[in-house]
């Protein structure tokens, strides 16, 4: 141990996709150092993507938040040290369609990483419904089904009814999951259908420019609720996860988040926990990510994350709503 | 494929009471249940509604007994999805309804037949618009064989008359589904669905059927398979839809079904379809008793409607009554086959609506009244 003092240290190496990086700057936030920057040139998509400072790397611990933190995976980490690796997938293919530091892309490298370190790969179909997910077919290598608005659950019971081998999940938004197709959704959860549910509720319609939605919160402006949503005007907002949790073909539900790197790595463990639940009871499992949609929301994407935290969180609170019998899958 | 049916032969020769080993003495209702086990049926999903609830009744009842799924739905639009989940499976599937509950569907159908996969839907019509009677009617051939739902696909439409026929050509649908990758529909009146008979059950015939290796069963060893609707950019959907039309085509040049009945020398020719097409038969032996020269093209495919079964007929003028238990309905493309064959023969309508059942002593009055005014141009 007497060397150590005089080892070289061992540099991480980072590296920063300046074609996929859509500026957002989730990365600069999560740099515990604060050493990552906007560059100074543009990209194709006319954004200045980030990078490290010039002659940072000996300061950089090689946590990965700031691979983990980027929504389209454009950051990759090898930490050499601990021989870690932080960055894209193998099952991410494609160059998103969401807006700079939507979390739907972060979701995506979860369960891409997930079904990757499970080894389910092969026996997996994800079933994306109508909303930003719809196209979410060309980002995960795997079999897909996309499903008409709200019917994802439904579709979902379809595939899997006479293939107790195959490993169904459900990608939906609040619309699809809260408005539409909560019929659906309720039944999938008192059937007990063996569907893991990942419900991303941003508290607005995303896809169709930004329209109020079932989980809008009051006083939250939306192209439909121009001056706030109101609840004489437009009720309350619909809390969904706890009315699944309270059905008894559902096992396993929790609500989290990905708005900083330490929600996001608590956010993977529950999907893993969700997919093993499914293995190991057969019955339904939710996830709900509260999530931010900064183009939604009007709001910078940093900004937007922090609102998540500040407003969202007081109605639609994080934590294990329901544990499966015999404790959380590990 | 172009051949006129025998089927209804076959049914009155069981109901004659030559009946061989297999006869079942069932309902139209249960003997598309039971032809769908028959046909390999993996999966079906239901929501109670009359006039058709014998049939998941039946299902629910036979389906688990076999390792296959039944599942009552939340709804009609939840059972149809399910369809479409498990249709993209690979599985062999089928849901049934009546008309309201069919109006339900029909947003799930439009993704079925748009990513291309096969079902049967059954519709056991009722009377309507809107919650309209319970009893049996032919109210929904527009809607079952101009679209119903949005986007201007076409499938399979087939309407049976007897019970024989519910079987047969429950079995047919799901062979036609599978060749063309398309839902098809089984489009029988309530009474019919109600009516009882026996049946012989033929085996399913599976020959030619191509294989399903585009299911969403798992990528293992093969690249990820894709069931999907959503074709975004313009000139690739233009691309997707010339190949749905291109297959729609080929369906109405080869899978035209209907039967003649003593047509050849018919100054009359009534054009009647499902149940009415079995009344306007009796009809016509009436007329015929009577010294009058009527016949009979019963449509068996609406879709495709059988222009073929009317070149026999068109080298001559005839007059034409087209009789349905709706408003008049499929006169449109008897009217439209006549002209395209070169005619503009007289065609004349009758209909009962609501529930309403035409005898076979009003349709031979109605006849009658058709051949007094005269001689076809």
């Amino acid at each position: 141990m007497t060397d150590m003092a005089t080892a070289a240290p061992v540099l991480p190496s980072v590296e920063f996709d300046s074609a996929v990086c859509k500026g957002c700057g989730l990365c600069i936030e999560a740099c515990p150092e604060h050493i990552i920057e906007f560059g100074d040139t543009f990209n194709h998509r006319g954004v200045r993507p980030a990078r490290l400072m010039h002659d940072t790397l000996a300061q950089c611990s090689a946590c990965g938040n700031c691979a983990v933190a980027c929504p389209d995976s454009a950051v990759e980490v090898e930490n050499n040290r601990k021989h870690l690796h932080y960055g894209r997938s193998k099952l991410r293919i494609g160059d998103m369609h969401y807006c700079p530091g939507c979390d739907e892309g972060t979701v995506h490298e979860l369960l891409g990483e997930v079904i990757d370190e499970l080894g389910i790969r092969e026996v997996t179909v994800g079933v994306a419904s109508v909303g930003c997910t719809v196209f979410a077919y060309r980002y995960l290598d795997i079999d897909w089904h996309q499903a008409a608005h709200g019917r994802a659950t439904s579709v979902a019971w379809g595939i899997e009814c006479q293939h107790p081998e195959l490993r169904v999940f459900t990608l939906q938004g609040d619309g699809d999951l809260a408005g539409i197709g909560i019929g659906e959704t309720i039944h999938a959860a008192a059937r007990g259908d063996p569907t893991v549910i990942i419900f991303l509720n941003n508290a607005i319609y995303g896809m169709t420019g930004g329209q109020m939605a079932p989980t809008t919160l009051l006083g939250q402006k939306t192209t439909t609720s121009p001056f706030g949503r109101a609840s004489e005007l437009q009720g309350y907002p619909i809390v969904m996860t706890e009315i699944l949790a309270a059905q008894a073909g559902c096992s396993f539900a929790v609500r989290t988040s990905v708005h900083d790197a330490p929600t996001i790595r608590k956010t993977k463990k529950y999907i893993r926990q969700a997919f093993l639940n499914q293995e190991k009871n057969r019955s339904l499992s939710v996830v709900e990510v509260v999530s931010a949609c900064p183009s939604g929301w009007k709001l910078e994407p940093v900004d937007a994350h922090k609102w998540v935290v500040e407003h969202m969180f007081p109605i639609y609170k994080p934590g294990v709503i329901k544990e499966p019998p015999g404790g959380m899958p590990r | 494929m172009t051949a006129s049916s025998g089927v209804l032969e076959v049914a009155r020769d069981a109901g004659a009471g030559s009946v061989g080993q297999e006869a079942m003495l069932l309902k139209g209702c249960e003997a598309i249940a039971e032809a769908a086990i028959r046909s390999g049926l993996d999966a079906y999903f239901a929501y109670p509604i009359t006039p058709q609830t014998d049939i998941p009744e039946y299902l629910a009842e036979r389906l688990p007994k076999l390792g296959k799924t039944f599942t009552q739905a939340n709804s009609e639009i939840s059972a149809i999805n399910m369809v479409y989940g498990a249709a993209g499976a690979g599985l062999r599937v089928m849901t049934s309804s009546s008309s309201p509950g069919i109006s339900l569907k029909q947003e799930g159908i439009s993704y079925i037949a748009g990513a291309e996969l096969p079902c049967v839907i059954v519709n056991v019509m009722r009377g309507g618009p809107g919650l309209g009677t319970v009893y049996g009617s032919q109210e929904d051939y527009w809607q079952s064989v101009k679209g119903g739902g949005h986007g201007g696909y076409r499938m399979p439409v087939l309407a049976p008359a007897t019970v024989q026929e519910c079987a047969d050509l429950t079995m047919l649908s799901f062979r036609l589904a599978d060749l063309y990758r398309n839902p098809a529909l089984l489009c029988l009146d309530g009474t019919l669905g109600q009516m009882w008979e026996n049946v012989k059950f033929g085996k399913f015939d599976s020959t030619g059927l191509p294989a399903k290796d585009w299911a969403t069963t798992g990528a293992r060893g093969r690249k990820p398979n894709l069931i999907n609707s959503i074709i975004i950019e313009p000139p690739e959907l233009e691309a997707h839809n010339r190949s749905l039309h291109a297959k729609y085509a080929r369906m109405a040049q080869r899978e035209q079904r209907w039967e003649e009945y003593l047509g050849e020398d018919a100054e009359l020719v009534i054009v009647a379809f499902g149940l009415a097409g079995r009344i306007a038969r009796t009809a016509v032996d009436a007329l015929r008793a009577a010294g009058r020269k009527a016949g009979l093209i019963r449509p068996i495919s609406l879709f495709p409607f059988p222009v073929d079964g009317f070149r026999p007929l068109v080298k001559r003028p005839r007059r034409y009554l087209v009789v349905e238990m709706n408003a008049g309905q499929m006169v449109e493309d008897v009217k439209r086959t006549l002209f395209d064959l070169g005619r503009i023969d007289p065609v004349g309508f009758y209909g009962r609506q609501g529930g309403v059942i035409p005898t076979p002593d009003e349709l031979a009055e109605v006849g009658e009244r058709e051949l007094a005014q005269g001689g076809a141009r």
